[in-house]
């Protein structure tokens, strides 16, 4: 697993690349790049093309970036695969995230 | 050679508090001895002597020194096999060997670290250098130590955090022998729980929900739901309000990130419906009789549990038409998610081709923990792996028959009732329009007469009676719904659908509930009558047509009260019902 992090140009909006599984595994390094920008200023994107895997522990550290985040609704989670998107959906979390 | 020097392995000092431990020298060489002898002693350590692999097997077991200095060559038994038995009489406490020897090619070196030695150094060794492998070797084994303890602690704290687990949450589930269920947690703590209980009317309510992460942080989750979920069906909430009141609770304990995805399940006792619920988990299945077809999917349309504070649950919930025989299957996504060797998931597709392939075993939950053993042999375990199934069939329904307080139709106030003239207690609600669809008072008034009359054995039977006469009252009463409808092929659906719809849509109507109620020193009497705002039914051919007959799919509630009840009486124009029960202490 890892975690990179791609920063807008007018720095609004911080975009969180992930790759391999997405578990408890990364939590030390998921946690540790967002907390990096200052709570409740910046706009997420968790970029999950690289991604193949999103367990529970996972989508509650999406949570947790949600509460961190500018305003609950500024986190979007994209380019996740068929599976991911299918477990999000079964979490019914495109109520509380925007899924592209 | 015989031991020289010092008093050596025969009478070894116990190591005082100061000393650095107690280090044993294992050489033929009395020079090589005597030199690292100083050294060590220099160093703050007390020294023992052994002067060959055999001897230096001997002293270790007598004197469990910190750590030791092992030549290679020596007679009786060399370095390597002394090596080897010694770190396996050691177990998991971690004693560093450090070889010391003349041989300089690799191989020997590389064995030095096979055998199971921690570090080597070539002779004549280099005084400072050997003292800094002593040091970093004491570090590795501090640090050693300190994880055994923290680990031996966490542990004990476990089990001690299990036993109290285990009595909250699972002993107080009811666990009707007909319900199958395969709960392998991936830690001594799982994350998915299973709750089970009954409801007042004999409902049965299965809970089967799986929080974030597992071991012991994902268990404490269980504790506050166990409670709420037992208290709120045995006082016979509604599916959505034990709902809405675990994710409320939840929202309030846990942190952010940590939630309870669930599938609740509720078998009616009526025997003809079952209501569910799935909040991120995989689908619900229900199956025939025979656990090989698939007849519905409950989705997912729920949010997982503790996530917002204000979800309303009403709207996720499904109500089916079942057949006797059918089957719920609750599974957690460790089920689906379980991987083989080779890294690749069982998957749903596995789980519903296992399940058309029909089996010899009895149970789905059988069949299916037994594909899961061929496929996953002996790949490790990432998440917790649950299964349950519920079969429609009134055994898995609580016996309320058997629990009965004694029936006591003849159960007579003294003749001298002037005695107790006070001891007697009224009052009525009354719920109009909307609010017939927002409250259910059933559960709040026998908490009302629970409390003020403190009734328990007779708690049951008239929370059977009452509900069944208020559901009658609104059904059939405000709501002018035909319960032929229900006779019809998918008629149970039509009924709900359309019985939602006049809820939502109801503006006025009203149900009054008056419970008068008096003990005696001997028991008591209730009586609960209940008007609507309806235009009555037609009672008489309905109370003369019902029978226990399980083809007709309703009539069994009123025709259960009428047994329950010393009297029930129904007014013209049928909009009017007096239900008295009594019972004998």
């Amino acid at each position: 697993m890892s975690v990179k992090t791609t920063v807008s140009s007018d720095k609004s909006e911080v975009t969180i690349h992930l790759t391999g599984r997405f578990d408890f595994s990364t939590h030390r390094d998921f946690v540790g790049a967002y907390k990096e920008y200052p709570k409740g200023e910046v706009a997420f994107i968790v970029d999950l093309k690289g991604a193949d895997y999103i367990d529970s522990s996972a989508m509650g550290m999406l949570l947790q970036l949600r509460e961190y985040s500018k305003s609950n609704k500024d986190v979007r989670l994209i380019n996740g695969n068929d599976g991911i998107r299918e477990i999000l959906r079964i979490a019914n979390f495109d109520k509380l995230f925007s899924i592209a | 050679m015989n031991m020289q020097g010092t008093s050596a392995a025969s009478l070894p000092k116990p190591p005082t508090p100061q000393s650095a431990g107690l280090a044993l020298i294992v050489d033929d060489e009395l020079s090589n001895r005597i030199v690292l002898n100083a050294l060590l002693k220099k160093m703050g350590y007390t020294v023992i002597q052994a002067i060959n692999g055999a001897e230096a097997i001997e002293c270790f077991k007598e004197n469990q020194p910190d750590i030791i200095f092992m030549d290679i060559m020596m007679p009786v038994m060399d370095g390597f096999d002394s090596t080897t038995r010694i770190k396996a009489l050691c177990g998991d406490t971690f004693i560093p060997i450090i070889f010391l020897t003349a041989m300089t090619d690799e191989k020997a070196l590389a064995r030095c670290v096979e055998v199971g030695g921690d570090d080597f150094l070539t002779k004549p060794f280099n005084h400072t250098l050997l003292r800094s492998k002593i040091r970093a070797m004491e570090r590795i084994r501090d640090l050693h130590r300190e994880v055994r303890t923290l680990l031996g602690q966490r542990e004990r704290e476990e089990e001690i955090a299990e036993k109290v687990f285990s009595g909250a949450v699972i002993a107080g589930n009811v666990m009707p022998e007909k319900l199958k269920t395969l709960m392998r947690p991936a830690a001594l703590f799982s994350g998915d729980v299973l709750l089970t209980a009954y409801a007042p009317n004999g409902d049965l309510n299965v809970l089967l929900g799986d929080f974030t992460g597992h071991g012991l942080s994902a268990a404490l989750g269980a504790l506050p739901v166990s409670e709420s979920f037992r208290a709120m069906t045995v006082k016979g909430f509604s599916v959505d309000q034990i709902l809405n009141e675990i994710n409320r609770k939840l929202h309030a304990l846990l942190p952010t990130g940590m939630f309870m995805a669930a599938q609740l399940v509720r078998i009616s006792h009526t025997m003809d419906n079952m209501i569910l619920c799935c909040c991120g988990m995989p689908d619900i299945l229900i199956t025939n009789s025979a656990g090989t077809k698939i007849k519905h999917r409950i989705p997912s349309t729920g949010l997982p549990l503790g996530i917002v504070p204000d979800t309303d649950y009403l709207h996720s919930i499904s109500n089916i038409m079942a057949d006797l025989g059918d089957r719920a299957l609750l599974a957690s996504d460790g089920v689906t998610e379980a991987r083989n060797p080779e890294g690749e998931y069982f998957g749903q597709k596995r789980l519903e081709q296992r399940l058309s392939q029909g089996t010899s075993q009895r149970s789905i939950v059988e069949s299916i923990a037994a594909a899961l053993e061929e496929f996953c042999l002996d790949a490790p375990q990432d998440d917790d792996i649950s299964l349950v199934e519920v079969p429609f069939l009134p055994e898995v329904l609580a016996a309320l028959d058997n629990e009965l307080p004694p029936a006591s139709n003849e159960a007579i106030a003294p003749k001298n009732d002037s005695s107790s003239p006070h001891n007697s207690l009224s009052f009525s609600v009354t719920l109009e329009g909307p609010r017939l669809l927002k409250t259910d008072p059933v559960p709040l008034l026998i908490n009302q007469i629970q409390e003020l009359e403190g009734l328990k054995d007779q708690r049951r039977v008239i929370f059977t009676i009452l509900s069944e006469l208020y559901i009658n009252a609104l059904d059939h009463g405000v709501l002018n719904l035909d319960s032929a409808l229900k006779a019809e092929p998918g008629g149970f659906t039509t009924y709900f659908t359309e019985r939602e719809k006049r809820l939502q849509e109801l503006s006025e109507g009203h149900i009054t509930i008056s419970i008068h109620s008096r003990l005696y020193p001997t028991g008591g009497e209730i009586i609960i009558r209940i008007e609507d705002s309806g235009s009555g039914f037609d009672y008489k051919s309905y109370i003369s047509n019902i029978k226990m007959d399980s083809s007709i799919p309703s009539g069994r509630g009123l025709m259960l009260t009428r047994e329950l009840c010393k009297s029930l009486a129904y007014s013209e124009p049928g909009n009017k019902v007096e239900a008295t029960y009594a019972w004998n202490n």
